[in-house]
């Protein structure tokens, strides 16, 4: 055998394993891709959602209850935990079709402390506890005077749209 | 010098620069920096501070000695807004009492990953933060 051969199926093996790489790479960046453009839609999603839920909305709860109106949480520049749980007390697929989402969202009210108390739609009493790779997160500042004595504080109204 | 080392230097290269690529590349995709958790985090601390009375706030429930001190030196004007009262305190020369109401107010809300400044007029507060993206909001104060 001469040695051109030997040069040769060098030259092919080369080509073999760069193919091989050329192949993983664009499988990797098409994942990537695919997975940022979930991804993106998520964050839309979770961005008009939580702008919605910062207004004061439109309607009565009582024609929320039947598909009528905006939610909105927000009255006198104040979270109305009253509007809250009117929200709350829809059903899941309700919840989600006013919210104008085929995906699931849990939102949720957190104190300054990190503390996630009764105010929250869904089971979850922890971003943790959700388990997908699909999930954007945003949070919102609002006002809510917790006891309804005038005072009260900032917290955070947390807003999770996953798959 | 022989050629197998010639050979042998344009394979590295090659590699190099072929992986180079690579990595920018993935990079590229990879690295897409999102803006819209700092946009609302500024958004809502200055709605809040425009529309908040400081007589809305439970001061004690924020825990903090600062803000009591204030309170109980009776400098906080309860007919103020949050922000009337930053840029009060500033005007008059206190600006560590702008801090500490700044900071106060904000204190725990935001994550470490997230620094925050707040200026009016100059820089009234700021936290620091490794700065890889930066989102700025104005708005117009009067106090």
């Amino acid at each position: 055998m001469k040695k051109a051969q030997f040069w040769y199926g060098d030259f092919l093996v080369a080509v073999m394993i760069l193919m091989i790489i050329g192949m993983l790479f664009v499988v990797s960046i098409r994942d990537l891709t695919s997975r940022n453009e979930i991804l993106k839609d998520l964050t839309l999603e979770a961005s008009d959602i939580s702008s919605i839920l910062m207004t004061e909305g439109y309607g009565t709860p009582d024609e929320w209850s039947e598909g009528i109106g905006t939610i909105g949480f927000i009255a006198n520049n104040k979270f109305d935990e009253a509007k809250f749980n009117s929200f709350n007390e829809l059903s899941f697929a309700k919840q989600r079709a006013m919210l104008g989402t085929y995906n699931k969202v849990w939102v949720y009210i957190e104190d300054r402390n990190g503390e996630i108390g009764d105010l929250h739609n869904l089971e979850y009493t922890s971003i943790n506890e959700i388990n997908t790779n699909n999930l954007v997160h945003l949070k919102r500042f609002i006002f809510y005077d917790d006891n309804d004595d005038g005072k009260g504080d900032i917290y955070i109204l947390g807003v999770v749209v996953f798959q | 010098m022989k050629k197998g080392f010639f050979f042998s230097l344009d394979a590295f290269f090659a590699i190099m620069i072929f992986t180079l690529i690579l990595v920018s590349i993935y990079g590229y995709f990879v690295n897409t920096q999102e803006l819209r958790q700092q946009y609302f985090y500024s958004e809502d601390l200055l709605d809040l501070f425009i529309k908040t009375k400081m007589s809305e706030i439970n001061i004690a429930e924020i825990n903090n000695e600062n803000l009591n001190q204030l309170n109980q030196w009776n400098m906080i004007n309860p007919d103020f807004t949050i922000m009337e009262q930053v840029v009060y305190f500033n005007d008059k020369g206190y600006l560590n009492y702008s801090q500490w109401v700044v900071n106060n107010m904000t204190s725990d809300l935001l994550s470490d990953r997230y620094g925050f400044s707040f200026d009016v007029q100059g820089l009234i507060y700021a936290r620091e933060g490794s700065a890889t993206s930066l989102v700025s909001r104005q708005r117009f104060v009067s106090g």
